[in-house]
């Protein structure tokens, strides 16, 4: 800031070094924002003006300055309107971007699962009874596409209250009971269970082989279709939906299926391990 | 006056050429704005008094303007973030509030 004597107030007395300790004003602890209300131009306008030297020596340097001062209130400012209409328009851009990609994926995945069940057939033909794993095994692998008779279980949120909403725990009981009523393969909203499909919240959405699953969900098990529907009514799972529907109002029904196709599933794949 | 001329220069070249502001500088132009604005009242103050220097303005507008962006860099790099622009914003709008109404004072007598 620089010294400012001459517009100094008269009743303010500043402190300049410790000899003048004794004539201390009253708001000297306040030195700092009294001089930011004091010096408002800067003193050196005042200084080179009683100098009395210099004027108007660099007319064009004050022309620049201006021009840059302008030059950057306007593009801030055209930028600043142009601003809302922008993020309006990036995202619905972003919006289509994200729809037709999900799109993509849902062919690729669509591709993916008919290409396995095509080379799973050429397998067959080819290796006929060499295939290196029985067809049981192949099955509960989850590396085939498999039919067969089976029920459809259909669970849905209670879109009335936060607490009716599924969770990845809800599923997993669900898959667990399947399970243990005789299931012999399952999917949830397409997507095979296999020993590595894992069941997972992340944020709001349930994951199923980490892509993340909406309400309603579709549960189609392969199995004895009465067989397994009562036993399912009966053991932990029958009865962990039970208890979601009585105290959270989630809804849930089992519909009998004679025919049912659940595709491989697509988590299932290595990359450094072989046959020894 | 020459300011005055080169500020509307200024904007009408602005609107003319829309000029894209460069990436790196984005985050630093809204306090340096408020930086120029306080050196442009300043002045205006300064010509009204009749002490009006051009060195001076062009320094103060320069330093003002460059000490503003340095203290917004600064914040990021030490982690108080818009914090230390808020205190500058803050020491700057008291200037520029000072000033402006010394300048109605003196244009308006009220």
């Amino acid at each position: 800031m620089g010294d400012a004597t001459d517009r100094r107030p008269p009743d303010v007395t500043v402190v300049t070094g410790p000899s003048a300790r004794t004539e201390r004003a009253l708001d000297a602890s306040m030195e700092l924002l009294n001089s930011i209300q004091r010096d408002t131009i800067d003193p050196e306008y005042a200084a080179v003006a009683s100098g009395g030297h210099g004027r108007s020596r660099a007319p064009v340097l004050v022309v620049v300055i201006g021009l840059i001062a302008g030059l950057m209130f306007t593009t801030s400012g055209l930028r600043g309107g142009l601003r809302a209409a922008d993020a309006v328009s990036a995202r619905t851009e972003l919006i289509t971007q994200i729809d037709q990609t999900e799109q993509r994926i849902q062919e690729l995945r669509a591709q993916g699962n008919q290409l396995s069940i095509e080379i799973e057939q050429i397998e067959r033909e080819q290796l006929g009874d060499a295939h290196v794993l029985s067809e049981p095994d192949l099955v509960w692998s989850g590396l085939i596409s498999v039919s067969g008779p089976g029920i459809l279980l259909t669970i849905s949120d209670n879109p009335k209250d936060a607490n009716g909403t599924i969770v990845d725990q809800d599923l997993r009981e669900v898959a667990n009971g399947l399970w243990l009523a005789g299931a012999e393969a399952i999917s949830i909203n397409g997507h095979r269970l296999s020993a590595r499909t894992a069941i997972r919240q992340a944020g709001a959405a349930v994951t199923v082989d980490y892509r993340s699953l909406t309400t309603p969900y579709r549960i189609e098990a392969i199995g004895d279709p009465g067989a397994l529907g009562s036993a399912f009514t009966g053991n932990s799972g029958g009865s962990w939906l039970s208890f979601l529907s009585r105290n959270y109002g989630v809804t849930w029904a089992i519909e009998r299926r004679s025919e049912l196709l659940l595709g491989p599933d697509a988590g299932l794949g290595v990359d450094h391990a072989g046959v020894a | 006056m020459l300011a005055i001329i080169g500020l509307i220069l200024g904007v009408v070249l602005a609107v003319v050429f829309r000029p894209e502001m460069p990436f790196w500088l984005q985050p630093y132009l809204p306090i340096m704005i408020v930086a120029a604005m306080d050196a442009l009242v300043g002045a205006a103050r300064a010509s009204l008094k009749h002490t009006f220097s051009d060195r001076v303005f062009a320094v103060s507008f320069i330093s003002n303007v460059a000490i503003a962006a340095v203290i917004v860099w600064v914040g990021d790099l030490i982690g108080v973030g818009s914090q230390l622009s808020t205190a500058v914003l803050v020491v700057l709008g008291i200037r520029i509030f000072t000033n402006a109404a010394e300048i109605r004072r003196s244009v308006l007598r009220a």
